[in-house]
């Protein structure tokens, strides 16, 4: 919180402030009822479906709606599961390197114009209608990743399991993987640039006075900010996880597990994104949807949690 | 024959269009301490850091003039490699809270290539902080993080971690300024400790008189970016020329 | 060694410049294919392609103007519920901040901004579609409220939390009570980074496409402005059209685009001229 801020304790009110605190009460409680809606619409809702099918419904791969009896429907989520977390993660993993960086030039060149141009460039991806990245993504990524990086990676090493599986449309789960490192690059720069600013000049001019060239500088004031750099980690994982058009047009929707990350696969989003509109037709269906959702909720939840904690490590050593 | 250590001539700084520092000429011999004294906002910060090229990190800052160490050109050589000729100790303990004390004097050397292995790395490591008259007090705990030494501690370790360089030219931007007078005192005979014994020159920034008198060899008095005096700390704190010097020495200024 | 030592320096200087050419690459090339493949659709179908409707598979341009005037129905009826409600909970959060409700007001903004945009669809699927029987634009724009609320009150809170105290402290020094304190002082010195929040806010809306899904009813045949009747967004428009195999309903999705990346351009450009730097 900004110490520019107003500071009144809500005890000395005096008596026309309570008119103020009054009206404005019931507006700022309203965030408190979505989120409450939410979670109780989305854990009931998940409810039948967990109750049916136990753990397994996280645990199996198996999609058989059937619209002649409860008894012969069955659903498991492993594999959007897996695709949410092979395709978060992949995402993350691409992007850090990128957001470390563009955090550098930001940050350190002296060139104003390339700074600016930096920045707007970050800001514009940063707003872009997901769904236009997705438009891309399918009609000029995925061709242009197939033909010059897929299928010449699967003939030069077709023994290595990543690359083992022959790339049809393109549509998989590395095509998703890059899509969302891009994606998610202006929220990990934003959060790994405010760490590195709230690092205090003395350790800068520290670092510099003990000889650092411009690289050693670079890593020590990383180091410096280590925690934060996992927490934004953490965080670009659980917003790439988050995001559903995008992923939906390129990551070719089959209930696939494999090493393989040419082949296609499912996301819990893009599950939901294909599935949701017919699901009241088929018994459990919405609701395997719905518990779906709850564990990106709660997965999400702990990241957040853990990612926050990293984040006030680094607050509190820097102020 | 003492060779010259530091020589800075016609140095004027102007940062966003203002002038800082006012044609500043000072020459000092090797091995000798020169205290730079003056009132808040005289320049002197700006002056140290002039010297180890940090100047460079403030945006609109124009420099002229010359400054030298030994025989090389500040102003012309590279400053990522002057600022290894020199160690500095800045006005706030910044010891780098996530490395141990033995890593804070160990990584300047390290990065440096200045040791071959691990043993004679520890001698240096022994040796900074000997000099710092810290040793003492963390050998039993070097791998300990320095926020559990006191600010005083934590400043002679700054001074441990800067001696580790091996520098020609040690700059202290009012070392002792946030530091108790027990601490203050320890540093101050760490310093007159190193002119003697070693092949080291020491320019120190210092806005007490007290203080800039007990210690140097050589005294400069700046003033509003303009340097007033400059000479042997014997003559000038006895027989100041300029008006406004025999103020400050005073405690008026 | 000291080669190396320089080695190193150079190879991490080019190799941060590589990697951040190759962050900033994509979004290029994706305006870039944007209005390559958009403006001849544009250029082809002409200004109609703002009015009509859309074409059969298989045949024609037709235009967009059902989904066209959907965003912006949509945009419009969520902005009127969200802005002041983000407004009303950023205002009580800095006035009152050591209460206990603005403390969960600022957990809960900074939560809910993680949530999963397509859970918000659901819930309002669940919550209001269901119970009316019916898609609704209204069900639309309730979603693009929840999502608009967290982002606009943190923008709100941080224009407010940045006014500086002393404009405050004279203004209470002066005898004005606390409303006019907020009001003619507070919010007109913040005004900019407020109005900032509230175009970043307008910006989010326009581009959402998973809120929708389940609540809009995808009407794009009819331009309406019922907010009880279905109707559609561009987004959405973009989202199925480019999943069909028609050629011309490709270059429908591609001009659709061009039209949609023009919406968030400007306001994006209206952003910059308010402020330096556009937080997240």
């Amino acid at each position: 919180m900004s110490s520019m801020g107003s500071r009144w304790s809500s005890i000395s009110l005096p008596k026309y402030d309570r008119g103020f605190y009054l009206s404005l009460l019931p507006f700022a409680s309203l965030i408190f009822a979505i989120f409450l809606a939410l979670t109780y619409v989305i854990a009931s809702a998940s409810y039948p479906s967990i109750s049916k099918f136990g753990v397994k419904l996280f645990t199996e791969n198996v999609w058989s709606p059937s619209e002649m009896g409860e008894e012969f429907v069955r659903y498991g989520l492993l594999a959007p599961l897996y695709g949410t977390v092979i395709t978060s993660s992949l995402a993350a993993i691409i992007a850090l390197p990128l957001s470390l960086s563009t955090v550098y030039l930001v940050e350190e060149m002296t060139n104003s114009r390339v700074k600016e141009l930096l920045s707007t460039a970050i800001d514009l991806m940063a707003g872009l209608p997901t769904v236009l990245y997705g438009l891309w993504g399918l009609d000029v990524m995925i061709p242009f990743l197939r033909e010059n990086l897929m299928k010449p990676l699967h003939s030069a090493l077709p023994w290595l399991p990543l690359f083992s599986c022959e790339p049809l449309s393109g549509a998989s789960i590395l095509s998703a993987g890059i899509l969302l490192a891009i994606m998610i690059i202006p929220f990990m720069h934003s959060l790994i640039q405010d760490a590195y600013r709230s690092v205090p000049w003395i350790y800068r001019e520290a670092i510099l006075s003990i000889g650092a060239n411009r690289y050693e500088y670079y890593k020590m004031m990383i180091s410096l900010i280590k925690p934060a750099v996992f927490g934004s980690l953490l965080l670009g994982i659980g917003r790439a996880s988050s995001e559903t058009v995008a992923v939906t047009l390129v990551i070719g929707n089959a209930f696939n597990i494999s090493f393989c990350i040419f082949a296609p696969g499912y996301t819990i989003p893009s599950l939901i994104a294909n599935q949701f509109s017919e699901s009241n037709f088929y018994p459990y269906m919405q609701s395997t949807l719905y518990a779906g959702g709850l564990v990106l909720l709660i997965v999400g939840a702990l990241f957040s949690a853990l990612a926050l904690l990293m984040m006030r490590k680094v607050r509190k050593l820097y102020g | 024959m003492r060779r010259v250590a530091l020589s800075i001539n016609d140095l004027t700084v102007k940062i966003g269009g203002k002038e800082i520092l006012k044609r500043i000429n000072i020459e000092i011999p090797e091995r000798r301490i020169l205290a730079v004294m003056g009132p808040s906002g005289s320049g002197k910060s700006t002056l140290l850091r002039a010297i180890n090229r940090l100047l460079d990190l403030v945006p609109g800052c124009e420099v002229s003039g010359r400054v030298r160490i030994y025989d090389t050109e500040v102003y012309s050589s590279d400053p990522y490699k002057v600022r290894r000729l020199t160690g500095m100790v800045f006005q706030v303990p910044n010891p780098f809270p996530n490395m141990s004390i033995y890593d804070n004097v160990a990584v300047g050397p390290k990065m440096n290539g200045l040791v071959k292995d691990k043993r004679e790395l520890d001698d240096l490591v022994r040796w900074a902080l000997e000099r710092a008259m810290l040793w003492d007090e963390v050998k039993d705990r070097l791998k300990d993080p320095p926020n559990k030494l006191s600010g005083g501690q934590q400043q002679r370790l700054c001074l441990a971690r800067a001696l580790a360089l091996r520098p020609k030219l040690l700059l202290l931007d009012e070392p002792t300024a946030n530091v108790d007078p027990i601490n203050a005192s320890k540093i101050e005979e760490a310093l007159r400790g190193l002119v003697e014994s070693h092949d080291i020159t020491v320019v120190f920034v210092t806005h007490t008189p007290y203080q800039a008198v007990r210690i140097s060899d050589y005294v400069a008095f700046l003033y509003m970016g303009e340097l007033i005096e400059f000479g042997l700390t014997q003559e000038i704190a006895l027989n100041p020329k300029h008006e406004l010097t025999m103020r400050f020495l005073k405690g008026e200024a | 060694m000291a080669e190396l030592r320089e080695l190193k320096e150079k190879l991490f200087l080019i190799t941060s410049l590589s990697l951040a050419a190759l962050a900033i690459l994509p979004i290029f090339h994706i305006l870039l294919s944007i209005f390559y493949n958009g403006l001849p659709v544009l250029i082809s179908a002409g200004v109609d392609f703002l009015v009509d409707s859309p074409p059969p598979p298989g045949g024609g341009l037709g235009g967009i103007g059902p989904s066209l005037v959907g965003t912006f129905m949509l945009a419009f009826i969520s902005s009127l519920v969200g802005i002041p409600l983000s407004f009303a909970s950023a205002l009580f959060s800095v006035e009152f901040p050591d209460n206990v409700i603005s403390r969960g007001v600022r957990v809960l903004s900074k939560a809910l901004l993680q949530i999963p945009s397509i859970l918000v669809g659901m819930l309002v699927y669940t919550i209001m579609v269901v119970p009316m029987g019916k898609f609704s634009m209204l069900a639309g724009s309730l979603a693009l409220a929840i999502m608009m609320i967290p982002y606009v009150t943190t923008y709100v809170e941080e224009a407010l939390e940045n006014v500086p105290k002393t404009y405050r402290e004279a203004g209470y020094a002066l005898g004005l009570s606390r409303t006019k304190v907020v009001f003619k002082i507070s919010v007109s010195i913040a005004k900019r980074g407020i109005l900032t929040g509230v175009l970043m806010g307008f910006a989010k809306v326009t581009g959402e496409t998973a809120p929708l899904l389940f609540t809009v009813g995808k009407q794009r045949q009819m331009i309406s402005l019922d907010p009880l009747g279905y109707t559609d967004s561009i987004s959405l428009l973009i989202f199925d059209f480019i999943q069909t195999p028609y050629a011309n309903w490709h270059r429908v999705a591609w001009g659709s685009a061009l039209v949609l990346t023009s919406i968030f351009l400007l306001i994006f450009l209206a952003t910059r001229s308010l402020t330096r730097r556009v937080v997240l």
